[in-house]
């Protein structure tokens, strides 16, 4: 086990540098700096001269490591905005977007257990297809549009909740339900199904016949068994949670990391974007490193490749 | 497998019988047999013909700005839909953003499909060293949150249709190239393939000809669910003002737009979210169609 783990953490470690690469390619290559620096009527000398100050007329490798060796100590250069270091800035903003991502699988898990759970135990009833069309709204509603429609019925309509910021956890509800409407579907289709397969086994059969109670079948012989895989799912979930809170983010001026990155985006903060989303990327791959490795402990029939 | 739910749950006469009263024509039977997926055809059949004749059926150019009729709501006289914050008809530019959407869903299936498929095919039936590095670079690419990238190169690279297309397919291939994969290990060892190698086949022509034909049916499946997540990715990226160039209405842009009138005119920014629904949610029960009675082996993804 021990060393299976160190061979994760060393594929994590080779994952991690060929982000920084694709971050460093797509961002600082493509992307001509020295133009977005200057103001609009500078000339073209100006422009070269910034560049050659800045080290940009070396070579892409050169460039990338040098990057690379201050990222490593995590210097991403200032923000071109703030003129503050890049990182504490992302850094500061890190906790709301965990507040908002933790609060939004809760409520998503709190949900779709019960949900998939009696869909499955009333498979073809009513309330199975209730709790499936539900997971399909759920999956394919747009997460800007259901917030704005929460907004205007909620905020607007019946002044119920605040519609944008923070301040107390009122103004944490319409952002997080927002949120968790993926994972809530796809956790509860999965929760189903997984369901489903556990209740067709032969122990079933044979909890049913010694006289168990359906509650009780399904409470201490199939959930736990049907656990495994969708603590998996959850883990990986918790990942996308971090693209979904992008765009909530801006939804409801949530002053999270997904703000800052697109309002950086925008202004052309390279610095700021890069260290946002390395650092989502890292936060990303961390998870999946850690879903791997729990996954291997719950089940250890799992062997990895 | 086929039709297992629909058995179960409504039996239809010709299925409890066995035996049909009256033989009823065969596409009749089908769509009997198959009703749970004709609101997705409905909807997906709907969407490919507003796209395509978007230009014939727009009652008003989607451009043409007339602040005097300025949101209109919907009901209005000659605005059906009503009309944005620029007096432009709602119904023309929800018609022009369909087009878009279909651009972009299906371009971006099949770049990232082909790119993945090609991958997967090469990866799997070479295996080696080639495919452990083409399978490390797909790690690479799974550990990096697909939207994420997506915005990074809008961002680098400016806005436009072609761009989004591409941003948006960069980060699909790996799904495609690992089904691939998998398929050909497993199809390579098969007599038939032997033989047609004994045959004296180009390893091309056995790729191509004997071995992908047999991989299709999962990498439609993923295929028809990229298509809706392409969709809802344009959505998204136009929402943030990173996707198409601003001017294009396209149902994400329209919603950003109608941001700012929720206040006064709610249905500049419904009707646009309306309409992504309905098509992910056509495009995605379609999917879940087709993984059920195609693919069973896909089933508990």
């Amino acid at each position: 086990m021990g060393t299976l783990v160190i061979k994760r953490l060393f594929q994590t470690v080779l994952v991690m540098l060929g982000l920084s690469l694709i971050v460093f390619l797509v961002l600082q290559a493509t992307a001509d700096i020295a133009a977005i620096l200057m103001p609009g009527d500078a000339t073209t000398e100006e422009i070269e001269a910034l560049r050659h100050t800045l080290g940009l007329d070396r070579p892409l490798y050169v460039q990338y490591f040098s990057w690379l060796g201050g990222v490593v100590k995590g210097d991403f250069g200032n923000s071109y905005r703030y003129n503050l270091p890049a990182l504490p800035l992302v850094l500061k903003r890190m906790p709301a977007t965990l507040q908002l991502g933790v609060t939004a699988q809760l409520i998503a898990l709190l949900v779709a257990f019960p949900l998939g759970i009696l869909a499955a135990v009333y498979r073809g009833s009513i309330v199975d297809r209730f709790a499936m069309g539900l997971a399909m709204l759920g999956q394919s509603v747009a997460h800007f549009w259901l917030g704005l429609m929460l907004i205007f019925v909620l905020g607007l309509r019946f002044d119920l909740l605040p519609i944008s910021g923070t301040g107390s956890w009122l103004h944490l509800i319409m952002p997080a339900v927002t949120l968790s409407t993926r994972p809530m579907a796809r956790t509860a289709r999965l929760v189903r199904s997984g369901m489903l397969e556990i209740l067709g086994q032969d122990y079933i059969r044979t909890a049913r016949a010694k006289g168990l109670a359906e509650m009780a079948v399904v409470r201490k012989h199939a959930l736990k068994n049907a656990m495994i895989p969708i603590v998996t799912v959850i883990g990986l979930e918790l990942g996308s949670l971090l693209n979904g809170s992008v765009v909530v983010e801006n939804v409801f001026a949530w002053p999270g990391v997904g703000q800052l990155l697109v309002q950086s985006l925008k202004g052309r903060d390279l610095p700021v974007v890069q260290a946002s989303v390395l650092l989502i990327a890292g936060i990303y791959v961390f998870i999946n490193l850690v879903v791997d490795i729990l996954y291997k402990y719950l089940d250890p029939r799992v062997r990895f490749h | 497998m086929m039709g297992m739910d629909d058995l179960m749950t409504s039996p239809s006469p010709n299925a409890t019988t066995g035996r049909p009263l009256r033989r009823r024509p065969a596409w009749v039977r089908w769509m009997v047999r198959n009703r749970t997926i004709l609101p997705a055809l409905l909807i997906i059949g709907l969407l490919v013909f507003f796209a395509l004749f978007s230009k014939m059926l727009s009652p008003y150019d989607p451009l043409t700005t007339n602040l005097p009729e300025k949101l209109k709501p919907p009901m209005s006289e000659g605005h059906f839909l009503g009309t944005d914050g620029l007096g432009r008809d709602m119904i023309a530019r929800l018609l022009f953003g369909a087009r878009i959407s279909l651009i972009v869903g299906l371009g971006a299936v099949f770049i990232s499909g082909g790119i993945g498929v090609l991958v997967g095919l090469v990866s799997g039936y070479f295996s080696g060293k080639v495919d452990a590095l083409l399978m490390r670079l797909g790690d690479i690419q799974l550990g990096f949150p697909s939207f994420l990238m997506a915005i990074s190169i809008m961002a680098a690279w400016g806005t436009g249709l072609e761009k989004v297309i591409l941003a948006i397919s960069i980060s699909g291939w790996v799904t495609y190239a690992r089904v691939t994969r998998a398929q050909v290990l497993s199809l390579r060892e098969k007599e038939y393939v032997e033989a047609a190698r004994a045959a004296g086949n180009s390893n091309l022509r056995i790729m191509f000809s004997h071995i992908l034909p047999n991989t299709m049916a999962p990498i439609i499946v993923i295929a028809t669910f990229q298509v809706a997540l392409s969709i809802m990715a344009e959505a998204s990226l136009s929402f943030l003002g990173l996707g198409v160039t601003p001017q294009t209405p396209t149902w994400g842009s329209m919603l950003a737009e109608g941001r700012d009138y929720m206040r006064t005119a709610w249905w500049v920014a419904t009707f646009p979210g309306l309409a992504i629904l309905f098509t992910v949610m056509g495009v995605n029960m379609l999917g879940d169609w087709m993984r059920d009675h195609w693919d069973p082996r896909l089933r508990k993804r």
